[in-house]
């Protein structure tokens, strides 16, 4: 009785089976493990646009979103993908260091990017991004921002200048070291404020620290803080100064108020990687940079707030940096 | 002028906290330890916006968010008072019930689970520029800061009227201190539970609108990043007393503040972001100390030098 009861839903469940796998068999897949939610406006949603892309070219594509304050969750996404077999490529990025070196081993067959980190490891392939140079150009458009108050109205001219981010971490710090070194280059003698919040997700604290920092007499305050990054931008729109965006085109958050924003082609470098592993060109158990060479990162200028030849002075920078003139400091 | 924005910061800092930690007094004055705190401030901050973006009412939002913990804090007390789970548990649920399903709804109904940030947004009332002037200091902190602030300002002598000057505020805490005698001397104790975890659930939902609605005008999942807690420990450190977990409050935000702006000067960031922690586990420390010295037995023979006994 029980087996008769039982067949149907078993048949149902090999049928679901077969299907699942008679499409996995001719369609390439790639799966992200998230260590947090798509939606903003900025690192995450740039990495969707690249998955989004290959989706549209006949991929299958999850994107696994997981609380950003449940790291068992992270590891148990990672673990599952990585058990079941379905995935030609699994992705995964920040914060998953430790996860990705124990499971990665345990699974030589399966294929892995790594991004926004390294690791060592012949089944990974690490990718990441020259944020230095990014943030080198920020730092000098920054410069000229705070200093140039008859171009850029809401400075009062003074050398000051804000980053506030999210928690000290090695990326990061690279952030950093590229904004003072830019920052610098312009005005040799300009104060940088460097603020932690702590986390990425207290918008409110970003928003404290902005304005305790305009307060002390910033002109200019760069975002590097993930989705907490709003309240900076926030801040700086209320507090009628200037800000620089990251990651994602933040331009069109507060148009008045956002000069720049220092875009990780995070969606472009996904979207190379999968061509690479699907065309089987992946240099697997290598590392990737991209930087300002191959348009890994790179300064989205509001137009209607950065004049011309200020844009000029900011690619001249560009260019040194390009031809090697100039090699900008790294955290790494 | 330092001075005054320095007061307008910790009284920025301080207001979600204040909050939190009066919704957490009620309830402990009727023996509930209410961990719900946080969850249903996230309720509130999130109903605050999505409301706030769909009627383009400032009053409405607040209204809405305060009525959505209100709901909430009534969820809670059925599963405590009338199935009988435990407040630990049912309140951590809340927590879980309410991270998930502020995200849930981003994702379904606004098929972005990063946050929430509608394009416009209508601004709560704020005390205008220059209204104040003529008090010195403290009047220009005041300048700018949201009604709720206000609100959560008088709610610190309201809740001692509420518990000490009304019948009602003393059966409540009868009804804390003691259940059994309570019931004998005809106090619906359950009634009285229900009452403060309402109240309870009312100033979470002000304090998630503040700090949704104040500067901010969006939200993101997780954005209370643990002030419901923080609430807790003010109401614990201030051992129930409305006063004293008001003075706890202003003291995390004050030591918030401070912090932020060590931050300018050549200190590790780490150890300025552990400041309002280190001051909670000192206050704490210092909090036990003294009921421990007042417990302490008496030590000459026959005379109980404990004050109160």
């Amino acid at each position: 009785m029980s087996f008769w009861k039982g067949l149907p839903a078993a048949l149902f469940a090999a049928s679901c089976l077969l299907m699942f796998q008679a499409a996995s068999a001719d369609q390439f897949s790639a799966v992200y493990v998230m260590t947090d939610n798509l939606g903003d406006h900025g690192f995450n949603d740039s990495a969707a646009t690249g998955f989004r892309r290959a989706e549209d070219e006949g991929a299958r594509i999850r994107l696994l979103q997981a609380s950003p304050t449940d790291p068992q969750l992270w590891r148990q996404n990672l673990e599952a993908v990585s058990n079941s077999g379905d995935w030609d490529v699994i992705f995964t990025g920040p914060n998953m260091h430790d996860n990705l070196a124990a499971v990665a081993p345990q699974h030589p067959d399966q294929m892995y990017v790594f991004f926004d980190d390294e690791l060592g490891e012949p089944n990974v392939m690490s990718v990441k991004y020259a944020q230095n140079e990014g943030s080198y150009l920020a730092g000098a458009l920054a410069a000229i921002a705070a200093t140039d108050s008859e171009q850029f109205p809401l400075s009062d001219g003074a050398a000051k200048v804000a980053l506030v981010a999210g928690m000290d971490l090695p990326v990061i710090r690279d952030f950093i070291v590229g904004f003072e070194q830019g920052a610098a280059t312009v005005v040799p003698d300009i104060e940088v404020q460097v603020i932690f919040i702590g986390n990425f997700n207290d918008a409110q604290k970003a928003y404290d620290l902005t304005t305790t920092a305009i307060g002390n007499g910033a002109n200019v305050v760069y975002n590097v803080a993930g989705p907490a990054g709003l309240g900076i931008l926030k801040a700086a729109a209320d507090g009628n100064k200037y800000a620089i965006g990251v990651d994602s085109n933040q331009n069109h958050l507060h148009p008045e108020h956002i000069i720049a924003s220092m875009l990780k082609e995070i969606g472009n470098s996904i979207y190379d990687s999968i061509s690479q592993v699907q065309g089987g060109t992946a240099p697997f158990g290598t590392l990737v940079m991209y930087g300002l060479k191959n348009s890994g990162v790179g300064l989205a200028y509001n137009d209607a707030l950065v004049p011309d030849d200020v844009k000029s002075r900011v690619e001249e920078a560009k260019a040194m940096v390009l031809d090697g003139s100039i090699v900008v400091d790294s955290a790494f | 002028m330092e001075m005054a924005s320095f007061i307008a910061a910790v009284l920025i800092q301080s207001t979600p906290i204040l909050l939190a930690g009066l919704a957490a007094m009620i309830t402990l004055r009727a023996n509930i330890l209410n961990v719900a705190v946080e969850g249903m401030m996230l309720v509130g901050a999130f109903v605050a916006i999505a409301v706030g973006d769909l009627t383009g009412n400032a009053l409405i939002a607040v209204v809405s968010a305060v009525f959505a913990a209100f709901l909430v804090s009534q969820a809670l007390a059925f599963f405590t008072l009338k199935l009988h789970a435990d407040f630990i548990v049912a309140g951590l649920g809340i927590n879980l019930l309410a991270a998930g399903g502020t995200l849930f709804l981003l994702e379904r109904v606004y098929y972005n689970p990063g946050g929430l940030r509608p394009i416009t947004f209508p601004e709560i009332w704020h005390v205008p520029d220059g209204s104040l002037s003529f008090i010195p200091i403290l009047g220009p902190a005041f300048e700018g800061q949201s009604a709720i602030v206000l609100i959560a300002l008088l709610a610190i002598p309201a809740c001692h009227v509420f518990l000490y000057r009304t019948p009602t505020g003393s059966y409540l805490r009868a009804a804390g201190e003691d259940e059994h005698a309570a019931r004998s001397a005809g106090i619906r104790v359950n009634r009285m539970k229900t009452l403060a975890v309402a109240i309870s659930g009312v100033l979470s939902g002000l304090a998630g609108a503040q700090l949704a609605m104040d500067r901010l005008h969006f939200f993101l999942p997780e954005m209370t990043a643990g002030r419901g807690f923080i609430g807790l420990a003010a109401t614990l450190f201030g051992n129930g007393l409305p006063s004293a977990t008001a003075v706890a409050s202003f003291l995390f935000g004050l030591f918030g503040a401070i912090g932020d702006r060590l931050q300018a000067f050549n200190i590790p960031a780490q150890f300025v972001l552990m400041l309002p922690y280190v001051a909670a586990v000192v206050g704490l420390g210092i909090g036990m100390w003294r009921i421990k010295m007042r417990n302490r037995p008496a030590k000459i023979e026959g005379e109980d030098k404990r004050p109160g006994a």
